[in-house]
């Protein structure tokens, strides 16, 4: 998923804490020719990770409002590059591709792929 | 002395008026770091002193934004001087001698628009409306894409000049408290929080 990123592409992902959200976030990042260490961006909100294509990481888990959001500057983002969002299902979109983790216990994750129109 | 500063769109420009409105000096160039905002304010300025700093406010650029209407900020409250908000829209609408529809870059291929006496909005360029010529600054893809879409845009070389746009938006503008600067800033993201 991370090779064939594209500048202004978006990916949402939806999933329980301990899911494997930012795991996967790790594989993007790496697909998309970044070799910037990958964290959970729960406290910055949002890390930009230089690569083959640009990719923001960005962690809604925190914000709380709509005017928090605002201050991420997430349109600008997207306009430089792609871009995915974990706790993503917390935003309204019409776009963009949903990734959907579900926790099956130990090391099992049943992750579901959903394309919005 | 009035210092003008618009970083929020595909252009960024500085200008400098005098009391009366006239235009002191104007500088325009592509926005982001090479447009050097502080070093172009200080050559305009040249040590006159500021009575009143204007910032366009949006709706504009994120980060663009953030570093006109922070530099003009910090200049007015470090000169003691009122800082006065301007629409990014308005500024454009005023360039022209006709009545426009003022844009200006949102990125992503999509633009701001005002049509006159209307309220500002975001959208493709194929559902503009085209009951006016258009206005604005633009990156050169968006600029072809509205051409595309059957815009017309007006010539540069038949508008006003930024500092002289902004003259006349100063004339019915007025000056907000400091920590009453608000941007217009409008995003495509929704929160279903």
């Amino acid at each position: 998923m991370g090779a064939g990123l594209k500048l202004g592409d978006l990916v949402l992902l939806a999933g329980a804490l301990g899911s494997g959200k930012t795991t996967f976030v790790r594989g993007m990042a790496r697909g998309a020719g970044s070799d910037a260490q990958v964290q959970s961006p729960t406290f910055q909100l949002v890390r930009v990770y230089p690569g083959r294509v640009q990719l923001a990481h960005v962690d809604l888990y925190r914000v709380k409002a709509a005017g928090e959001l605002a201050d991420l500057g997430l349109d600008d983002l997207l306009d430089e590059g792609a871009m995915v969002i974990e706790w993503g299902d917390r935003l309204d979109m019409r776009n963009g591709k949903v990734v959907t983790f579900e926790n099956l216990g130990e090391d099992r994750r049943r992750l579901r792929f959903e394309s919005e129109p | 002395m009035i210092l003008v500063i618009d970083t929020s769109s595909a252009v960024s420009a500085v200008a400098l008026l005098r009391p009366d409105g006239s235009v002191a000096g104007e500088q325009t160039g592509p926005s982001g770091p090479g447009f050097e905002l502080a070093n172009r304010v200080r050559e305009l300025r040249q040590g006159h002193p500021l009575s009143k700093v204007a910032v366009a406010t949006g709706p504009g650029s994120f980060t663009g934004l953030r570093v006109g209407v922070s530099f003009g900020l910090g200049l007015a409250i470090g000169s003691k001087v009122a800082i006065v908000p301007l629409s990014t829209l308005a500024l454009q609408a005023a360039r022209s001698l006709e009545p426009a529809l003022a844009v200006s870059e949102a990125g992503r291929g999509r633009v701001y628009y005002q049509a006159p006496d209307q309220s500002p909005g975001l959208s493709e360029p194929g559902e503009l409306p085209k009951d006016w010529p258009a206005v604005g600054w633009l990156r050169p893809a968006t600029r072809d894409a509205l051409l595309a879409a059957g815009v017309r845009m007006l010539e540069e070389s038949r508008l006003r000049s930024f500092g002289e746009a902004a003259a006349i938006t100063l004339e019915t503008a007025r000056e907000v408290a400091y920590d009453n600067l608000k941007l217009e800033y409008m995003q495509s993201f929704a929160s279903k929080l």
